[in-house]
């Protein structure tokens, strides 16, 4: 079977620097890959480059079999790729009720009640805040705010980038199981995380990205034994402590 | 009450064209982030182009007003696009401010290009100005119409910006463009759509307003700018609130038309202030509203530099501009030397922006109007050539640009701009205007009969009653200023200018008073510009308000920002441009006009490069020279030697700037393959390289570890080792933090 999402040999550049040098990955329908790494692997250039914000310098960009280097980000996200970008990804000035109608272009042909009924049988508490501007929410609330507003649209692919930054550990929690819901309805999904324990019992596999090289990848309990070395750039130690807590 | 109900008529559609106009404005804004000063110039072209259709060619009144509102203003705002507000994106707001008045001084040159100023232009009021009978009063078509295109326009745009998915992109993208992408808009087609609309908003405002007045591009580009009071009251961003603020503004235009000339006291003083009405409900607006809602947006990226200049550098410019001052003295034509005696005034004005708009970021459009007030200073204290009168010019200029800067401490960005634009008109066209009045029994007049009649100081030996003496003599005082901004820049007021300009709550959270750093730098820069007044009117003995009108300003701040507003060489290319005979006799009785259009064009360049003409032009051209001693030598022995075979009648009298000319060209060219040459000999590249670093800053530990010395020159430059902190606990053993750091390392 043909990976959904499938990198090969991508490089990508800022200026003069390559942040990414050779990323080999591949991800199934239905499946989470959990991208994981310190500051500045190059995790967030990675989800860039796949949406089409950044284009690559060398390798290929797959999706579905078909080369989509350079592919217009507008195009690759009416045909339901779905970008979440670090921080929140949410319009602030906009309400609650506008940021959700920027989803309806869709060919699906969602009217904006449609779109409505399903953020909020997905987030019940956006439903009492439909009329106030998206900026003036909690931080979790938000990141709730930019997954509904992902998901109404019914995406094939979704990237998400970094969606515990900046958030209190129980929201973290609640956000991931809202992740794993939405996995359960064979929603491909890419994440990019620094807090590694959360992301990790969600993933179906995980990559960690080190200056922008795959230095391992495999099964989430695999990695998860590997990942300080990732980390601290020394051999794994003994002892297996989620990175998140470091 | 027949009177009042006439004037509230007239008023409220005086508020419905503000009302179409300032929602235009808000549109734009907060569809693209561009606050577009050139906005009334806009409505301004359209109404010319709407009177050459109907009027000139006689086309019919709806199809000339359905072409100028649909076709061409549609299509000019995807021109300006296209062209320049595209551009703009992630520019810093001073920039983006900058280029829109670069816009508005182009649109108004072109319109006196086009259609003569002195010739006599008028349009018709819709319906040639029939109406019907209500309750004995005649109602104009014209006024019902008006309104009913207001109330449409104002429903249409609400439902446009929060119905349509089209008009919620917009705003999307406002607020984040590359998130609007990942969500399937596409951010250029939004703000295409919204320079067509705004733009469109701005012809029919503008060609609904023109029948109030004969046409004339600075009267009707300032009426529309009227409009700018209603936007404000609308925070630029609530549409309902906008149209409450036009209706405010409409009406008490109006009513102040109809009922001022009434009020039996002080009728001469008072006539001036009706068509700046709308001016004051700006500046009210701009006081009243709370500071919160009025905060500009941050820049997204700070691309400007603001190097430090180093007194040798100083010392090179010093010379030139001393050397350059004695040669032309000593070899201009006597009438030439006179035209030529207004640089230096006008050069220390354009240098008074240096601090103000290139180190604290504060865009000012009154720096002209401070040297108004330094020029009636200089007129009524200069008697008996007083020099003592200069003085009082900065000192008073000072004062009053404290107090102007004091409601201007909560604002910047575009907010401090329309508020210092507005004192500048108010001034401009009522303050100056004002005849004699007394106060405390003293009798003063600013502008006597609208001229200024002004004495050259002396002071003992020091006689500058001479074209010739008095033109040193500004020289001088143009490099004293140049003393004083430097040494403000490479002081500690300088570094919290920079700090203030790039992050004003990082610099508030480390304990930096950030209000008393901007009225510092308000008041410096006022009293520059005072004295430059001073110096302006005492070389020209005799001016107009207009001389100092917002205008001529805006050319003024535009020259500045083209030429490097961080640069203190900026303020003497503003003299050179607008001060000297050179330019006037290269382009004839539309000098003033050149120069504006010129200027303007260059200024939209500025979104490419927002740090001007001389830093990332003409420095590095002439750095080479600088380090060449041969070169400079040569150079100067030349221009020397042209000096003496001039003085002493041996060459033509225009050989000298020829040869002037020459050497500024050739200088450079000869200079820079022997930089190069003497780089590869010593193996080191020439530029490119920090003070004591082993390399480029941002490569350092590339190929290499960060060494010692590199970590000790860093250091130096950040003052680390010399900055002590005298508060909290861990501080108290004195150490510096340079050690605090090297010892916790």
């Amino acid at each position: 079977m043909t990976p959904l999402v499938e990198l090969r040999g991508v490089r990508a550049r800022h200026g003069r620097v390559e942040v990414l040098h050779g990323v080999d990955l591949a991800v199934d329908a239905g499946q989470v890959l959990a991208v994981l790494g310190p500051n500045g692997a190059g995790k967030t250039t990675l989800l860039r480059v796949l949406a089409g914000l950044h284009p690559p310098s060398g390798g290929e960009v797959l999706l579905g079999g078909r080369r989509a280097n350079g592919a217009d980000p507008v195009d690759l996200a009416r045909r339901g790729l779905c970008l979440i970008p670090e921080g929140r990804g949410v319009f602030p000035s906009l309400t609650v009720r506008e940021n959700l109608w920027m989803t309806t272009h869709r060919p699906a042909g969602l009217s904006r009640a449609e779109v409505e009924e399903r953020a909020v049988a997905r987030f019940p508490r956006l439903g009492q805040r439909l009329r106030q501007p998206a900026g003036t929410m909690s931080g979790g609330e938000q990141q709730m705010l930019a997954l509904a507003r992902a998901l109404v649209c019914e995406p094939a692919v979704l990237l998400l980038d970094e969606l515990s930054m900046g958030l209190a550990p129980l929201v973290v929690a609640e956000l991931y199981a809202s992740v794993r819901a939405i996995a359960a309805d064979d929603v491909t999904i890419v994440v990019v995380e620094q807090f590694a324990a959360a992301v990790l019992e969600v993933a179906d596999t995980a990559a960690v990205l080190v200056e922008g090289r795959v230095a391992a990848a495999g099964p989430p309990a695999d990695i998860a034994g590997q990942l300080s070395g990732a980390y601290l750039g020394g051999a794994p130690p003994a002892d297996h402590r989620p990175a998140g807590t470091t | 009450m027949h009177e009042f109900l006439v004037f509230t008529i007239s008023g409220l559609t005086t508020a419905g064209i503000y009302a179409i106009s300032a929602s235009g404005l808000t549109l734009t804004y907060v569809t693209t982030g561009v606050f577009n000063i050139a906005h009334g110039a806009t409505g301004m072209l359209a109404a010319f182009t709407y009177w050459q259709l109907a009027v000139a060619w006689g086309w019919p009144v709806p199809l000339a007003l359905l072409f100028c509102v649909l076709v061409a203003a549609p299509l000019f705002g995807l021109l300006l696009e296209r062209v320049v507000m595209r551009r703009l994106a992630g520019a810093p707001e001073s920039t983006r401010l900058v280029v829109t008045v670069a816009v508005l001084v182009v649109l108004v040159s072109a319109a006196q290009w086009l259609w003569d100023p002195s010739t006599f232009r008028r349009t018709q009021g819709l319906f040639a100005g029939r109406g019907f009978e209500a309750g004995g009063i005649l109602v104009p078509y014209n006024d019902v119409v008006v309104l009913g295109v207001a109330a449409a326009v104002a429903g249409g745009l609400w439902l446009l910006l929060h119905v349509s998915r089209a008009g919620v992109a917009m705003r999307a993208r406002v607020d984040d463009p590359s998130l609007a992408i990942l969500n399937g808009a596409r951010p250029a087609t939004s703000a295409r759509l919204a320079w067509m609309i705004g733009t469109s908003l701005a012809a029919l405002a503008g060609i609904l307003i023109a029948p109030k007045l004969t046409m004339s591009a600075i009267p009707l580009t300032l009426l529309i700018v009227n409009a700018y009071a209603a936007a404000v009251i609308g925070r630029l961003r609530s549409l309902p609130m906008t149209f409450a603020g036009a209706l405010v503004v409409g009406l008490a235009a109006d009513y102040a038309i109809g009922y001022v000339p009434k009020i039996s006291y002080g009728q001469q003083y008072l006539r001036g202030v009706l068509p700046v009405i709308p001016v004051l409900v700006l500046l009210v607006a701009l006081l009243v509203l709370r500071a919160s809602r009025l905060r500009g947006k941050p820049a997204l990226a700070i691309r400007e530099i603001t190097p430090t200049p180093t007194w040798a550098g100083t010392g090179v410019f010093a010379a030139a501009v001393a050397f350059g001052a004695v040669i032309a003295a000593t070899t201009l034509a006597k009438a030439d030397l006179y035209s030529s005696t207004a640089l230096w005034g006008l050069a220390i004005v354009g240098l008074s922006m240096v601090p103000l708009v290139g180190y604290a970021g504060r865009i000012s459009l009154c720096q002209l109007s401070f040297a108004g007030i330094g020029a009636a200073v200089v007129s009524h204290a200069g008697g008996g050539s007083n020099p003592a009168a200069l003085l009082a010019a900065a000192a008073v200029a000072a004062i009053v640009g404290a107090v102007v800067s004091l409601p201007a401490l909560r604002l910047s960005g575009i907010y401090l701009a329309l508020l210092t634009g507005a004192f500048a008109v108010a001034l401009d066209n009522w303050i100056f205007q004002l005849p004699a009045f007394t106060v405390l029994g003293d009798q003063f007049a600013l502008f006597t009969n609208g001229t200024l009649s002004v004495e050259r100081f002396a002071v003992g030996p020091l006689d500058t009653t001479s074209d010739r003496a008095f033109f040193l003599t500004g020289a001088a005082l143009f490099l004293a200023a140049v003393a004083v901004v430097v040494a403000v820049r490479r002081g500690e007021l300088g570094q919290r200018l920079i700090a203030v300009k790039e992050s004003p709550a990082a610099a508030a959270t480390l304990g930096m008073n950030v209000r008393l750093t901007t009225l510092a730098v308000f008041t410096l820069s006022a009293a520059l510009a005072g004295l430059g007044g001073g110096v302006y009117a005492s070389a020209v003995r005799s001016t107009t308000p207009d001389a100092f009108s917002f205008f001529t300003g805006l050319t003024l701040l535009l020259i500045v920002v083209v030429a490097g507003v961080s640069s203190i060489g900026s303020g003497l290319a503003a003299g050179l441009l607008l001060g000297t005979a050179a330019v006037g006799s290269a382009t004839g009785d539309d000098s003033a006009r050149v120069t504006a259009t010129v200027v303007g064009l260059a200024a939209l360049a500025l979104a490419a490069n927002p740090n001007g003409l001389i830093p990332s032009v003409l420095r590095p051209a002439y750095e080479p020279v600088r380090r060449s001693p041969a070169v400079l030598a040569g150079s100067v022995g030349a221009i020397t030697a042209l000096w003496v075979l001039t003085l002493v009648d041996a060459v033509a009298p225009n050989v000298l700037p020829l040869g002037v000319l020459l050497v500024a060209v050739a200088a450079p060219l000869v200079a820079r393959p022997l930089a190069g040459r003497a780089a590869a000999t010593a193996g080191t590249e020439p530029a490119g390289r920090d003070e004591g670093l082993s390399g480029p800053l941002e490569w350092l530990g590339f190929d290499a570890p960060v060494g010692r010395a590199d970590l000790d020159a860093i250091d130096a430059r950040l003052a680390l080792d010399t900055a002590r902190l005298d508060t909290g606990p861990h501080l108290a053993s004195g150490k510096t933090v340079g050690e605090a750091r090297v010892g916790a390392a």
